[in-house]
């Protein structure tokens, strides 16, 4: 698959909120497809943590002067991913069309996500210890559908499709707007921003004016997750090593463990034998070893 | 047993820690397959997350909705948010689930379970005792969204009731906005009164170089998304925007001009354009020859024409022929003036009278700029750059018609003025600007025969000045009114389907004592709201997304179209749907004979046979549009048929001259009688411009510390006060974030009361201090004229106590102005004066 870039026109928009009405509808979707759990029970409870593409208002100036805008907050879908290179789990993948997920399963909810992301996106959901964000619908763009955002636009303010095609469409709206209003309009996105993102795959046609308002800074980066990078790099070899020395010696010691669990075992069904022939005046301090060593197991078992 | 060593162990569980990982890497949903999309089912619906029937597709998986989507067979495919809500509305923990009889006191909400057959046979013993005593007109119907067309208005025209279709529109479009075009432009006729449909005139965005919006936020409040796509297109085509409100609406767009107003003075700011547009002619002189009758001579004293004589169906009218120097009929005239002042001889007596145009430009030398700066706060240099503006992209200008226009005095004045300089700029009918839909038609199910006798809102019309020109079915308020008074008769029982009455109509609570003189009162809903509460009987309705409905042409785009509502999911609950209750109604109230004539043929085949009958009596489409409706089994697949042809014309559709009328003949009339009658608001119908200043502006020399004019906006996910999107806890999520139900005022008027972001406040009604909502949250905003307070439109149970034990999921803070409101009625049109009050503030600690 190539390439896929999403695209937000400032411009051509008109503040129905249809996309994230509709964002907010297709995750419901998916908790009824992928986790059984039917669309009545989801309808009528709030679920901001599935709410991908949120509106974010802001008034700047003085009456009468005053001017409103209502910056579209979601993920980027940057081409250099710093959540994904921070996450420790490996919980975040980029797919083939630059779609940047989160894969709930194998998310830890550390948050280290939130620290790396320079747009402020992910948001941690403590009741699922988990944290969630925009994922470009990549179950339907894989499958020819657009993006539940684009496909609930009624005015064509949001587009998707092929980097080709889309990055076209917007140049050529940002140019002619320009021209239109004597304001130049730029696509925000479109050319790498800096290192430390990239370009982003979610491109926003927008006054250039107007970048900071809409959230959209011309040097996105998160501090301390810059600090991280060459502490990590520095680290990550002596980590590593610890890391794998202490599992090692971890699962050395749980297969010693087990080894003297099973010995024990073999001891213990004698003395339970010894037990059920009646002589019972032991039988507390026995069982209540029995649950331990079962708990034991248990934990073995993992 | 073998024993392994730490170091052997090492190597084959690294091998297994990479395995492992290689295979759960895979994300979970990469198995989710083109067939899994497939496997969903497509339902054509007509949207009614609000009232305009936007073609929709219903989504529905493993028996569920899940989602709702536009439908692409029209050129307009768009659904706002609102419609994509539908889930959060069909499964609502608080919908109405069974049928309901009133335990307590009305308005009190308290309610017993009945079967079907109780309470149907209890409102059919009633209506049976009332038709034999020959008392059906005491009966009205007041449907709305979720009735049952093609059956259930039939069913009162049967059972011989004149008042068996009351509606809404007297608290949204069918004053102001009706009348003030149909004066200049024409309609169809009802009761002798030209009336426009809500969708009659619409705006080529699309097309348009320039818009000034008024009244009309682009986003909430453009209501049907045929003109939400073509709002969009225009900006994507480069039209400039302008909006004039006294809130800034965020759906303009960050880059929209927002001109801040003083509420209710939109007439003034008008007033002022029109007299630069006179005073700099920057009106289009051809189009004004050709199309209008602003050459029709005057009598300067009494406003009415100088001499006219039937041609045809128009009149024919004198006017000064510049050829020959006379006066002579129009029809006769080489070279007719549109200017100038005579003293002529008409019927052997010397009378001073000018051209309309004449008459026009000058009584609208008195609006100067500066006179409308001084009522609307709009500077004098704005108001004539508007002007320029106007005159610089014409003809391709929308001087916005606006929606839901009842909400001052000064309203009819504000869409006369609209009109008039919408013909002045030769905007009208032609590409860019304003024109007429080109709607469809469709063949009836039932042909009832007409109910004889007097329905209530005609007695209004003929005998109260103030309801002259008011429509004739669109009154429900007049309704209540007439309750109060038992004029022209005594009202025993209302039918009202999915109206909320009271919670929708400024007034609500003057309005709950008149029902409350009825004998019986059937709600027939979905939902719980302000209405249910006083109902005697309650019947569960169900939603569009669970009925087969009949075939629709409402739906308001550009060009004519038939929409198609298909059921999605079954009837949850105990549900039924309104075809279902009326042919069991009919069964119960109607004779024999009656049922067998009209009904028998549902009863047997269903909605196939409505759906066949209007079919085959598809009318009012071009001979090629007619080539592409398919056969009825696919049109119910596809669900929407669109035509092609836009009409733009600039003609007039039925006024008294025939032509597009700058000098209004049908207010010259009205207010020649209104005069004759003393009728205080006569001027309210001047042919001329006029200013007619709100009521608020003369209830108070000033508005004092505290006081507020309660402006109302459309919330982008929210309508009208329906349960629908109120209580509808998608959309909540989003209205809690964006201050949904929140009271906004401006910061200079906040810190004069020591108020701040989040703080509480009592609203009461300035003049009528047991009107009032108890709690509300202010936001703090510059985005508002200091003179206004917000409050979106049904977002709140407001001040009904008893919604709230119903509706769990709307928020109970925050105030729906009509609570705060009293029952009166704009001259002319009797519409409802929804904003024209006075409310204070105070704050709760």
């Amino acid at each position: 698959m190539k390439r896929y870039l999403n695209c937000y026109d400032t411009h051509s928009c008109v503040r129905c909120f249809s996309c994230m009405t509709n964002c907010s509808v297709e995750n419901r979707v998916r908790l009824q497809r992928d986790q059984h759990i039917p669309s009545e029970q989801t309808a009528n409870h709030p679920m901001h943590h599935l709410n991908y593409l949120m509106p974010r208002l802001k008034e700047f100036g003085v009456f009468p002067k005053a001017r409103q805008i209502i910056e579209f907050h979601h993920c980027m879908h940057c081409e250099n991913h710093p959540c994904l290179d921070i996450c420790p789990a490996f919980a975040i993948v980029k797919r083939p069309s630059g779609a940047v997920v989160i894969l709930e399963e194998r998310c830890v909810g550390c948050r280290s996500c939130i620290d790396a992301c320079p747009y402020d996106v992910p948001v941690y959901n403590p009741e699922t210890n988990k944290t969630y964000k925009c994922i470009l619908c990549f179950d339907r763009i894989e499958n020819g559908l657009v993006p539940a955002c684009v496909e609930a636009c009624p005015t064509g303010a949001m587009f998707s499709g092929p980097e080709d095609e889309v990055l076209k469409e917007a140049n050529e709206r940002a140019s002619f707007y320009t021209e239109r209003y004597g304001e130049p309009y730029v696509v925000y996105g479109a050319q790498r921003l800096n290192g430390y993102v990239g370009r982003t795959g979610w491109l926003t046609i927008v006054p250039e004016a107007d970048l900071e308002a809409y959230g959209l800074p011309q040097d996105p980066v998160k501090s301390a997750a810059i600090m991280r990078g060459p502490l990590k790099v520095g680290g990550a070899g002596l980590a590593g090593l610890t890391a794998l020395a202490c599992t090692g010696h971890f699962l050395y010691w749980l297969y010693n463990r087990k080894l003297e669990v099973a010995r024990d075992q073999e001891g213990r069904n004698v003395l339970e034998q010894g037990a059920e022939a009646g002589e019972g005046t032991d039988q507390g301090t026995t069982s209540g070893q029995a649950k331990e060593e079962n708990r034991q197991e248990e934990t073995d078992g993992d | 047993m073998v024993r392994i060593d730490r170091r052997s162990f090492f190597k084959v569980s690294a091998l297994g820690l990479l395995g492992g990982q290689a295979v759960s890497f895979e994300p979970a949903r990469a198995d989710v397959s083109a067939t899994d999309f497939g496997l969903e089912r497509r339902i054509p619906l007509m949207c009614r997350m609000c009232d305009q029937f936007c073609p929709a597709v219903g989504v529905v998986r493993d028996g569920r909705l899940v989602r709702v989507e536009s439908n692409k067979h029209t050129p307009y495919p768009g659904v706002c948010g609102r419609s994509r809500a539908a889930v959060g509305a069909l499964y609502s923990p608080d919908r109405v689930k069974y049928p309901l009889v009133r335990e307590g006191k009305r308005g009190e909400g308290r309610f017993r379970r009945v079967s079907w057959e109780e309470a149907l046979d209890k409102i059919a013993l009633k209506l049976k005792e009332l038709r034999d005593e020959g008392e059906a007109h005491s009966v009205a119907y007041l449907p709305r969204f979720h009735s049952g067309p093609e059956l259930d208005e039939e069913f009162f025209e049967i059972y011989g009731t004149p008042n068996y279709f009351i509606s809404y529109g007297d608290t949204c479009w069918a004053g102001a906005t009706s009348l003030g075009f149909a004066a200049h432009m024409g309609g169809p006729k009802a009761s002798g009164i030209p009336i426009l449909g809500p969708g009659a005139i619409q705006p080529d965005y699309e097309n348009s170089e320039y818009a000034i919006l008024m009244g009309r936020n682009p986003g909430g409040a453009i209501v049907t998304y045929s003109w939400g796509v073509s709002f969009g297109r225009a900006k994507r085509n480069g039209m400039r925007v302008v909006v004039i409100d006294p809130r800034r609406p965020a759906e303009a767009g960050g880059d929209a001009e927002w001109v801040p107003i003083r509420p209710g003075s939109d007439a003034a700011l008008l007033l002022g354009i029109l007299n630069v547009i006179m005073d700099r002619k920057f009106y289009d002189e051809e189009y004004l020859r050709d199309y209008t009758n602003a050459d029709i001579l005057i009598d300067a004293n009494t406003l009415l024409p100088v001499g006219t004589r039937q041609n045809g169906k128009a009149l024919d009218y004198l006017v000064f022929d510049k050829a020959t120097r006379s006066v002579t009929f129009k029809s006769k005239a080489k070279d007719p003036a549109l200017f100038g002042s005579f003293k002529e001889l008409i019927d052997g007596k010397e009378t001073a009278c000018k051209t309309g145009l004449q008459m026009l430009a000058d009584n609208a030398k008195q609006f100067t700029p500066e006179w409308a700066e001084s009522i609307s706060t709009v500077p004098a240099a704005k108001v004539i750059e508007l002007a320029e503006n106007l005159n610089r992209y014409k003809p391709r200008v929308v001087l916005d018609r606006g929606y839901r226009s009842e909400r001052y005095f000064s309203s009819l004045r504000e869409k006369l003025t609209m009109a008039t300089i919408n013909l002045l700029l030769g905007a009208f009918g032609r590409e860019g600007g304003l024109f007429w839909q080109h709607p469809c038609g469709l063949g009836h199910f039932i042909h009832a025969p007409k109910p004889s006798g007097q329905s209530i809102l005609d007695y209004y019309i003929e005998n109260e000045p103030g309801w002259i020109l008011s429509n004739p079915v669109e009154g429900r308020r007049t309704y209540a009114r007439s309750l109060l008074e038992d004029k022209p008769y005594r009202s025993k029982v209302a039918v009202i389907h999915g109206q909320n009455v009271v919670g929708g109509s400024a007034g609500s609570w003057d309005i709950a004592k008149a029902l409350n003189k009825l004998e019986l009162i059937v709600v027939i809903s979905p939902y719980f709201d302000e209405t249910v509460m006083n109902a005697d009987i309650v019947l569960p309705d169900a939603t569009y997304l669970e009925r087969d409905e009949a075939l629709s042409t409402k739906f308001k785009a550009p060009i004519p179209t038939i929409g198609v509502n298909r059921k999605a999911v079954e009837p949850l609950f105990e549900s039924k749907d309104g075809y279902w209750i009326f042919n069991q109604l009919a069964k119960r109230v109607l004779t024999e004979e009656e049922y067998a004539q009209h009904y028998s043929e549902f009863e047997e085949r269903g909605i196939k046979a409505v759906w066949e009958k209007q079919y085959a009596g598809i009318r009012g489409v071009t001979e090629s549009e007619r080539k592409t409706i398919p056969p009825l089994d696919i049109l119910l697949e596809q669900g929407a048929w669109a035509g092609s042809k836009k009409f733009y014309l600039p003609q007039a559709m039925g006024t008294p001259t025939g032509k597009l009328e700058v000098y209004s003949l049908l207010l010259a009339e009205t207010h020649e009688k209104l005069k004759n009658k003393g009728y205080p608001y006569a001027f309210h119908a001047s042919p001329l411009p006029t200013w007619t200043p709100p009521r608020y502006m003369g209830l108070k020399p000033k508005l004092e510390k505290g006081e507020f004019v309660p402006i109302s906006a459309f919330f982008p996910l929210a309508t009208f006060t329906g349960a629908q999107t109120r209580n509808n806890a998608i959309i909540k999520e989003f209205a809690d974030i964006m201050g949904g139900s929140s009271v906004m005022i401006n910061p200079l008027k906040a810190k004069e009361l020591g108020l701040s972001d989040g703080d509480k406040v009592r609203i009461t009604n300035a003049l009528d201090p047991n009107k009032k909502c108890y709690s509300s949250v202010v936001r703090v905003s510059e985005l508002i004229h200091p003179d206004a307070l917000l409050t979106y439109y049904s977002m709140t149970t407001g001040a009904c106590m008893a919604c709230r034990q119903y509706l769990t999921i709307v928020s109970k803070e925050g105030c729906n102005p009509n609570h705060v409101n009293s029952l009166d009625f704009i001259p002319i049109t009797a519409g409802h004066p929804s904003q024209d009050f006075i409310v204070k503030i105070e704050k709760l600690s």
